[in-house]
């Protein structure tokens, strides 16, 4: 009882200050030391093999590969932001369809994709302008990977100011 | 001297647990939402925007290329010509593996107006060391 009675007494108050001063400390600490995390992530691309040969076996689809060419456009030269003006498989849209934007080759991929031999086994190979912002080759490569597209394979051209492909070079050392 | 006397009394002591209980709530708070100065990032960079990103997995070995606005290659905090990369990319190679398979999976970061050249120089020279795994670093956008 007596131990009891000791508990109730006010002098068991807990001495905070020192508590809070260091609470305080980690508070500014963190409020100064962080940034805040942007919601990014990463997509995947692989590198082709090198000297790897060509796999071109029997496939049951109707064209071996789908270039998508992406230029500069007109605006494009002096604003990064502007659509880059695309061409599929060399060949840009019909007069009737919304030529060369990125809209256009969207519904395009996707027409294409509904078919699953297209999806699963043509490679698509992205040959960017090397003057392009870079930003639309990543679009590019988004618009393949949507979920309702899905092209499994999507490849980057070389470029064609090194002349001899680098896949031939042999490293010194 | 009332006045100082009850400044004294012991009922005017401050009942702080409401407080704590914020500023530890503030602690938490930033511990989740933050990230200390990381290791790989590289000021003044805009990644462009994809739906389709997936979250970066912890991958401590990785290999972080950085290309900002001005078209500049950064490794580790430094700037590079792409000569330079193809040496740097050289040696880590050499310290991958025996097998002439460079392990370390390589993340570009290039700012969204950087031209596409620069990393595409850089893929070429990663290539043919044997650097298969490579990933493009892009900010979530938000719906498709």
């Amino acid at each position: 009882m007596n131990f009891l009675r000791g508990r109730d007494d006010e002098h068991m108050a807990l001495k905070m200050t020192a508590m809070i001063d260091v609470v305080f400390q980690l508070l500014i600490f963190f409020l100064v030391a962080t940034k805040f995390r942007v919601p990014q992530g990463e997509l995947d691309a692989y590198l082709p093999d090198e000297g790897a040969p060509k796999t071109t076996q029997e496939r049951d689809v109707p064209v071996d590969e789908l270039i998508i060419t992406l230029r500069v456009s007109q605006r494009g030269a002096s604003n990064p932001d502007a659509e880059p003006s695309v061409l599929l498989d060399g060949q840009s849209a019909g007069p009737t369809a919304r030529s060369g934007s990125m809209r256009w080759l969207e519904s395009e991929l996707r027409r294409l994709a509904k078919d699953p031999r297209m999806r699963e086994n043509v490679p698509i190979i992205i040959e960017a302008e090397p003057h392009l912002a870079y930003q639309w080759v990543i679009y590019t490569l988004n618009l393949c990977r949507m979920p309702d597209i899905g092209f499994e394979k999507v490849n980057f051209a070389a470029s064609k100011r090194n002349a001899p492909a680098p896949a031939g070079k042999s490293p010194p050392g | 001297m009332h006045v100082t006397k009850r400044f004294h009394s012991e009922e005017l002591e401050l009942n702080m647990t409401p407080m704590i209980d914020i500023v530890f709530q503030l602690i938490i708070f930033f511990l989740v939402v933050s990230e200390i100065a990381s290791y790989d990032r590289v000021e003044n960079l805009t990644l462009p925007t994809a739906s389709e990103v997936k979250p970066e997995p912890p991958m401590p070995d990785r290999l972080v290329i950085s290309v900002d606005r001005d078209n500049q290659i950064i490794i580790d905090r430094r700037v590079l010509n792409i000569d330079g990369v193809e040496g740097y990319l050289r040696v880590e190679k050499k310290r991958g593996g025996t097998d002439g398979v460079a392990r370390r999976p390589v993340l570009i970061q290039g700012d969204k107006y950087c031209e596409w050249s620069v990393v595409q120089d850089i893929m070429e020279k990663a290539a043919p060391l044997g650097f298969k795994r490579l990933s493009f670093s892009a900010r979530k956008e938000e719906g498709g």
